[in-house]
């Protein structure tokens, strides 16, 4: 800054703070002229992120996902349906994104707020339409019983790129999921096998026996960036996402095929160029996501 | 892949049934299935700063029982508040629909967040921020017994770590037969230390 004296630092460090509340996008674009961001990001680079499988015990399958300080917590539980006539054999998943009042100061209760159903749709089409999840491994009885997969995610902590972490959060979540040993008892109900030998029907599927896990096949993984005049910022926060309002997202997955790319209006209107950079961007992250992600499953099968 | 179909089908929970609750206190001998005493409270776990958005919060940990509060404020009132020369609190408890073993069982606790309002509002000095409104909001994400007073005391604890005066720090504790006091003074003292370790960690 300038050499002043105790108080001239003192009203420099406070002239700052309101320069940032008062002109968001010139406290931005001053950063931005120098390739870095406030928090002494380069502009193509994501924050840190951790993943932390089986975050809720009473889950049949659960993580949580945290992208600095963007954070969600997923949980799988499954219960027993009835399949419907065209899809006999074969399971079913129902996603749900909350955004509960503690983690950000713009969601009320009373009144949701207005990404939730966004990022809930974005959600189930991305992880439904990568085919990740093989739906008749959900089976139980083929016509008569299946698997509902119940995926609630919730943000605990609202700090930009909400997608992203939600969909790092729901694919460990599925990584994790150990679908439980059952039988039918003597009224056609599935039960969960106790310990000990029970008398009942045992299926015939030999694979209920035990308790198993979903293979997964082309994991989608996501970068949302930003764009603004000429520049691309990847992983926003918040307050870059309230100042620079055209967000693109792409999902790749880890074959990196594209899954999903939107682009929802913003004042800036892209060039190809710059939509590739953002693909370019993403299948860097696509790597690094990957390593998180078996990171943390070795570490769970060490315990 | 509920697309076609209005109705979400219906669905139940393979866990077993719960047996039928054995009496228990025919046995004058009994001990409690966790194996504390009978003034015994479980260890604790209390962290402030959980939630970066708000202006304070906390996670409590009371055994299973598991609870995230975020406080928000001093902030606007709603336009159609009419003036007032106290603050105003404004409370809401929720639980995740995986809190309890059987999904959706939380909704039943919709009384806890005015309960939470009568628990606190003794306790805040609303003079201190007139013509404004303090918002206490709570999720349970995991409901392991006792929920409301470790929402309470987890909400007490992130109305400290936002700053707001307080005449005293709220502490809870439920019983089911006798009345024992002790137990909540030792629950403040350590929330008062969980605080001083907070207070101390950002002056470094």
């Amino acid at each position: 800054m300038g050499s002043s004296g105790a108080s001239g630092d003192l009203s420099g460090e406070m002239e700052v703070d309101a320069f940032r509340r008062l002109f968001p996008l010139r406290f931005y674009e001053r950063h931005l002229l120098e390739s870095v961001r406030p928090d002494a990001r380069p502009l193509g680079r994501a924050r840190d992120t951790t993943v932390a499988l089986g975050a809720v015990a009473t889950a049949d399958g659960s993580a949580m996902a945290k992208i600095g300080c963007t954070t969600m917590l997923a949980a799988i539980k499954l219960e027993v349906m009835t399949p419907p006539l065209d899809s006999s054999d074969e399971g079913s998943v129902a996603i749900d994104f909350h955004m509960p009042p503690i983690c950000s100061p713009i969601v009320r209760p009373g009144r949701p707020a207005e990404v939730a159903p966004v990022v809930s749709k974005q959600l189930s089409d991305a992880i439904i339409s990568s085919g990740m999840i093989n739906l008749k491994e959900l089976s139980l009885v083929s016509g008569k019983a299946a698997w509902m997969a119940y995926l609630d995610i919730y943000c605990l902590d609202a700090d930009g790129a909400l997608f992203d972490a939600a969909l790092l959060a729901a694919v460990a979540a599925f990584s994790h999921l150990q679908i439980p040993a059952v039988t039918v008892n003597d009224d056609g109900r599935v039960v969960i096998m106790s310990g000990e030998n029970e008398e009942g029907k045992l299926l015939k599927d030999p694979v209920n026996k035990e308790k198993r896990k979903l293979t997964l096949t082309c994991i989608p993984f996501s970068l949302t960036c930003i764009l603004h005049k000429n520049y691309i910022l990847a992983d926003p926060t918040a307050e870059e996402e309230s100042v620079m309002e055209t967000p693109v997202t792409v999902v790749l997955d880890s074959s990196s095929r594209l899954v999903s790319l939107y682009k929802p209006g913003g004042p800036v209107l892209a060039y190809m160029s710059a939509v590739q950079d953002c693909v370019a961007l993403t299948r860097q992250r696509v790597k690094e996501l990957q390593k998180i992600l078996s990171d943390a499953i070795s570490d769970m099968e060490v315990d | 892949m509920s697309g076609k179909t209005a109705t979400a089908p219906t669905t139940y929970s393979p866990s077993p049934t719960q047996k039928k609750r054995q009496p228990i206190f025919k046995d004058v001998d009994w001990i409690r299935p966790d194996g504390r005493g009978f003034h015994q409270c479980r260890p604790a776990f209390l962290r402030t700063g959980a939630v970066n958005a708000a202006a304070g919060s906390a996670y409590a940990e009371f055994g299973n029982t598991k609870v995230i509060v975020s406080v928000f404020g001093p902030r606007e009132s709603k336009k159609a508040m009419m003036y007032s020369d106290i603050g105003r609190l404004n409370c809401n408890v929720s639980y995740t629909t995986f809190a309890t073993p059987v999904r959706g069982q939380g909704s039943d606790h919709k009384e806890f967040s005015s309960m939470l309002h009568k628990a606190l509002e003794g306790a805040i000095i609303l003079e201190s921020f007139p013509k404004t409104t303090v918002d206490v909001f709570a999720l349970v994400l995991e409901s392991g017994g006792s929920d409301l007073p470790v929402v309470i005391s987890c909400a007490s604890l992130a109305l400290a770590d936002a700053g707001i005066m307080m005449y005293d720090l709220v502490t809870s504790v439920s019983v089911a037969v006798e009345l024992c006091l002790d137990a909540c003074s030792k629950l403040g003292d350590v929330m008062r230390s969980c605080l001083k370790e907070a207070a101390s960690a950002s002056q470094e």
